[in-house]
């Protein structure tokens, strides 16, 4: 019995280093999921989602008007003016679709949203990303509408509807990196939709198919392109956008 | 949890705004006081990674807030000085709006919401839109949208501007309630603010950290320094050469209550407070 109290008296606890136990933690960690908190939404989709469909919707209305409209007019109205009139209707659209952006950074409020998890930037991107998508399936489906009820043909139609849809975006975006003002804005649309008719429709009148597709990826071209110039200035100043 | 700032600086042109600034920052409230122009806004705004620092980092725990980006950031809540909320928007869709923005489920952003808005005293306010608040309460829901996040970072960028005194004082509760387990820091101009509940203070000039301790270590730095004394009206040209806090004149005397380095014949000592130490550190006719 003495024998055994004297043994446990003698005992000592092996020390732990420090460092090892540091190591198995670290070593732990990496094998821990990589989620922050369990307060944040981690899904990409549904947060772009969220993003892009939280706040005003005014803008869907908006579009779903013009789109009515554009049904209605080239049906009764303007059907030998059809190229013309889904040229208008088209940098129209994207007017709305940019009203739609700038509500974000028309108040100063991108201090507090430069601070959030999704940036200003992300959300540009989100809805750029899903907007641009929807928008761009209408405006299909409307060319595909007019392909039926006019003699002109598709490859025609797409060129016009979509040449001022990237040119009006890529443009406001390159701009607005120089000059920030409310009346780019409104110059831009009026513009857009002149320079935009003008071009195609003499690449036309040269009658090469060809070339409208080619001047109309050089604006896809142009507009991922001033996107990106767009995105890097972003980083670097802030909130800049067309006024703040 | 500590924020470590290494020789951060930010240059506008050739001014240069904030001027290396190296400090430790712990839980707790941290006052950051300074005049206009001494680079309070700036400071914050790289803390809170709205602006890129010309030169020096920022570690949070020991990981360099560059590399952390989005783990940073749900960690963050701000006030800016200029807050802008949208008009149009009501309370409690601008809540909403924000806690999307920050990334949070919604059913953890509906709960912080009615948490929030019963803290800042605006449930009634609830379902009306933002352009037809107060001055105060558009001051207390950018407060409710900052917490959003429960964030462990709080910068607060004169967050008292507009309030009232009740409400400064909810405001005052508020924030030492939340301060324990944060890194708090609030810049200000007002002195009554920060008295009581500041762990820490910080006082800034002209983009540097002129002193940073606790408020009774620098009151303590302060003793002897600061003087009343009542003199005939005709001798009161004699002590415009010290920093006058005070003056109250009588009809034949004038009450003076001044801040000196050197000691004032006849005058006596008074506890210093923190108004003079904020006068003592801007005392060159610099505005406040
Ligand atoms: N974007 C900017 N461009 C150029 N100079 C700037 C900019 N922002 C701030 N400054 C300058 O940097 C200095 C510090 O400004 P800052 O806004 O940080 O001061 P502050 O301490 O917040 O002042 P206040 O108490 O008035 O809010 C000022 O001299 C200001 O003129
Ligand atoms: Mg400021």
């Amino acid at each position: 019995m003495n024998n055994w109290k004297r043994k446990l008296k003698d005992y000592t606890v092996p020390e732990v280093k420090r460092e090892k136990i540091e190591s198995l933690v670290e070593l732990c960690a990496t094998y821990l999921p990589k989620t922050i908190d369990d307060r944040f939404e981690i899904s990409k989709v549904k947060q772009a989602l969220m993003v892009t469909f939280s706040g005003k919707k005014s803008w869907l209305l908006l579009e779903l008007l013009v789109s009515v409209i554009f049904l209605f007019g080239i049906y009764h109205i303007v059907k030998d003016q059809a190229l013309f009139f889904i040229t208008f209707i088209s940098s129209l659209m994207t007017f709305i679709l940019i009203l739609s952006f700038l509500q974000n950074i028309s108040y100063g409020t991108w201090e507090i949203e430069k601070t959030c998890m999704i940036s200003t930037e992300k959300v540009l991107l989100y809805k750029i990303m899903i907007i641009g998508l929807l928008h761009m399936v209408l405006l299909f489906f409307l060319s595909l509408y007019t392909f039926f009820l006019t003699p002109y043909d598709f490859v025609t139609i797409l060129c016009y509807g979509f040449f001022p849809f990237f040119l009006s975006f890529a443009l406001l975006f390159h701009l607005s990196i120089y000059f920030h003002s409310k009346m780019l804005f409104l110059g831009i649309f009026i513009c857009v939709n002149i320079i935009s008719f003008l071009l195609i429709s003499s690449f036309h009148a040269i009658s090469s198919i060809a070339l409208s597709v080619a001047i109309l990826i050089s604006s896809i071209v142009y507009f991922l392109f001033s996107i990106h110039k767009y995105f890097i200035k972003m980083e670097e100043e802030g909130g800049c956008l067309l006024w703040n | 949890m500590e924020l470590n700032l290494n020789k951060l600086t930010k240059q506008y042109g050739s001014k240069l705004a904030v001027d290396r600034v190296t400090l430790t920052l712990q839980p707790g409230l941290t006052a950051l006081l300074g005049a206009n122009g001494s680079g309070k806004t700036t400071l914050l705004r790289m803390i809170v990674d709205i602006i890129k620092p010309t030169s020096g980092e920022i570690f949070y725990d020991g990981k360099n807030i560059m590399k952390l980006k989005e783990q940073y950031l749900c960690d963050i809540g701000y006030m800016p000085q200029h807050l802008g909320m949208y008009p149009n928007f009501k309370v409690e869709e601008f809540l909403y709006y924000m806690a999307t923005l920050k990334g949070l489920k919604k059913s953890y952003a509906k709960i912080q919401i009615d948490k929030l808005l019963h803290k800042v005293n605006l449930e009634e306010k609830r379902h009306h839109k933002i352009k037809t608040l107060s001055g105060g309460m558009y001051q207390r829901l950018g407060i409710a949208v900052c917490l959003l996040n429960d964030p462990k970072i709080v910068i607060l960028d004169e967050p008292t501007a507009g309030l009232d005194p009740k409400e400064r004082m909810n405001f005052k509760n508020l924030i030492s309630s939340i301060s324990q387990d944060k890194i708090v820091i609030l810049s200000t101009h007002i002195v009554s603010d920060i008295s009581e509940i500041a762990d820490r203070i910080m006082i800034m000039k002209d983009g540097s950290i002129i002193s940073y301790d606790r408020p009774e270590v620098l009151l303590k730095e302060m003793e002897g320094k600061v003087y009343a004394l009542t003199v005939p009206n005709d001798n009161v040209v004699n002590y415009e050469k010290y920093t006058i806090v005070n003056r109250k004149v009588g009809r034949e005397e004038t009450y003076l209550h001044l801040l000196s380095d050197e000691k004032i014949e006849g005058a006596t000592l008074l506890t210093p407070d923190l108004n003079d130490l904020y006068l003592y550190h801007f005392k060159d006719g610099e505005e406040f």
